[in-house]
């Protein structure tokens, strides 16, 4: 099975856009090989190969969409309760520039 | 020339009450973080439940853009970090979209071109920044409302070709009522794929992110068309990347290329169980998705050889076309009836800049006044008033007509009658008559309309008319 090293975190944390500190990578580093044993371990299983991915465990026929009614709306002193700071009731955040749709 | 090919990715909001996958209002609001709930702002210990009214609203447009549809709902999360996105993902569908595989016709110069939809997906809208000079603020109120977003097939060669896409993709959602799809209230965006390649083989595609209105789609892809010109001509090659457009200058920049492209680590949303799409839900989509414009347009040409022109403006706005239709519909003759729609009925609406639902005129009332004409109950130029009076107070022409004392008289002698003394009191002209003279006519069919308040048949009093006075001048 092909080691995580390094440079693959560095790739990812980019890709990710996640700023890491240098303990953190060795951390990682560690972390990633024995997630890999385990993950070592598993594909010895006789027939794994054949199995397929698994996403919800059981066939719910049960499952209802919500009704298109609005409610229960928070106030907006709550919505912004925890922000760290906010001008004009809009969420402060350091400048960010660019983005994603 | 190389020749350019053209993706597309549009994205549009969803009309309804709540949001895609929280309670909250899907309005606009001037207002900041006023129609926000907890899962808009990602806190925890609460699931998203996906909007009935959405996905159906999706599916339509799905299969109105005639894509395969998936046997159920699944959402995925598109994992990335940035401040308008409070989850750190976005829920949206990748595995099973609600829509795959369809194709939509537009009309360019003249001819139907097919452009292939790779696939339609629901999803949720990410919440709004501002930027200030040191910082950025957010407003949630956009955070979660319903959002769809069409992928095309990089198949359209030309600038036309794309804007035509917009345009016609744009009226199908207004016309499947699921949206009014303005980009001007920032409810459409777009991402623009352009390539040039002089081979068969397509070109390095170069995206253009986040456009938000048709006429930036088209300086974009101006520039791109230019900018990558120049590379190949000078012998370099076009880097494969995502670019952004400066919407005063009209040209693009660079934002990142495909080496640090964004690894979103998809996987399917664990927090919203399946739920199965049934036939029966289907079927009754599809009783609702109406005639589209173009197919609307074409029966105009064919089946009621309207002009191009009318055909054009009658399809322009669903309701209006709604209304010819249910006129003709009533029996009115289609050119008539056209005539009446393109003209007054339009004329009036511009000038007062409202909507046809503004108005308290009804198709029968149109079928009714064309028959009064028909029937030569009215004149055309009486129609006119009658049209006047009906589209401000609603009431019926048959009642307007009968109100104002219109009945046009018809009876021979009745007309014969008026005539003769029209003649007498005018003897001296009737006496200088000459048929090759019109004017002398109109003098004469001027003085009967004066005597009977304008009710004389026109037709009927000219051919009398004539046949009198020719009498006086034997």
């Amino acid at each position: 099975m092909q080691k995580i090293t390094k440079e693959n975190i560095q790739d990812y944390a980019l890709k990710l856009m996640f700023k890491m500190k240098e303990e953190e990578f060795e951390t990682f580093e560690k972390e990633f090989e024995t997630i890999l044993k385990h993950m070592d371990l598993i594909s010895k299983i006789d027939g794994i190969e054949k199995v397929e991915p698994l996403v919800f465990p059981f066939k719910n026929e049960d499952v209802k969409l919500r009704k298109d009614v609005a409610n229960s709306t928070l106030t907006t002193s709550d919505a912004v309760k925890n922000a760290h700071e906010t001008i004009y009731d809009e969420v402060k955040v350091p400048k960010v520039v660019g983005g994603e749709s | 020339m190389y020749k350019v090919t053209i993706g597309l990715e549009v994205h549009c909001e969803l009309e309804s009450n709540s949001k895609v996958f929280s309670p909250a209002v899907n309005g606009y609001n001037e207002n900041p973080n006023v129609n926000v709930a907890y899962q808009d702002l990602g806190f925890p210990g609460i699931l998203p439940v996906a909007n009935e009214e959405a996905v159906k609203r999706a599916l339509k447009v799905s299969m109105a853009l005639n894509c395969k549809t998936p046997d159920e709902i699944i959402f995925d999360r598109k994992n990335y970090y940035y401040p308008d996105l409070p989850k750190g993902y976005q829920i949206t569908q990748m595995t099973k979209p609600v829509g795959i595989n369809g194709y939509l016709n537009i009309e360019v110069n003249g001819e139907i071109k097919k452009v292939d939809i790779h696939d339609i997906h629901l999803e949720e809208d990410t919440a709004s920044l501002d930027h200030y000079d040191t910082y950025s603020l957010i407003d949630y109120n956009r955070s979660g409302i319903p959002l769809i977003e069409t992928v095309t097939e990089p198949c359209m060669h030309s600038k036309e070709e794309a804007l035509t896409f917009l345009e016609t993709l744009r009226s199908l959602i207004v016309y499947c009522g699921v949206s009014q799809a303005r980009s001007d209230k920032g409810q459409m965006r777009c991402d623009v794929n352009v390539s040039l390649s002089d081979t068969d083989e397509l070109g390095s595609k170069v995206e253009i992110k986040n456009i938000n209105s048709f006429y930036n789609v088209g300086r974009a892809i101006d520039f791109e068309i230019e900018r990558q010109t120049e590379i190949l001509q000078n012998g370099g090659v076009v880097e494969q990347e995502t670019r952004r457009l400066d919407d005063e200058t009209g040209e693009t920049f660079h934002m990142r290329s495909k080496v640090d492209a964004v690894d979103y680590k998809y996987f399917i949303e664990p927090n919203i169980a399946p739920t199965p799409v049934t036939c029966e839900m289907l079927n009754e989509i599809r009783k609702t998705i109406p005639m589209l414009q173009l197919e609307r347009k074409q029966m105009y040409k064919s089946k009621y050889d309207l002009s191009e022109y009318d055909s054009d403006v009658l399809v322009k706005v669903k309701e209006n076309s709604d209304f010819f239709n249910e006129c003709v519909n009533l029996g009115a003759d289609p050119k008539k009836a056209c005539n009446w729609v393109t003209g007054m009925l339009m004329g009036y609406l511009n000038t007062n800049e409202i909507t046809i639902d503004k108005v308290p005129i009804k198709p029968v009332m149109i079928k009714d006044l064309i028959d009064l004409v028909d029937s030569k109950t009215i004149s055309s130029k009486q129609a006119k008033e009658v049209f006047e009076e009906m589209v401000n107070s609603g009431k019926e022409p048959k009642v307007i007509v009968k109100e104002k004392g219109m009945m046009q008289i018809t009876d021979d002698n009745a007309i014969y009658d008026v005539i003769i003394e029209v003649l007498k009191e005018n003897e001296e002209q009737a006496k200088e008559y000459n048929p090759e003279k019109t004017r002398m006519i109109d003098f004469f069919v001027g003085q009967v309309m004066k005597k009977t308040r304008g009710k004389a048949n026109p037709a009927k009093t000219m051919q009398m008319l004539k046949e009198e006075l020719a009498k006086y001048n034997k």
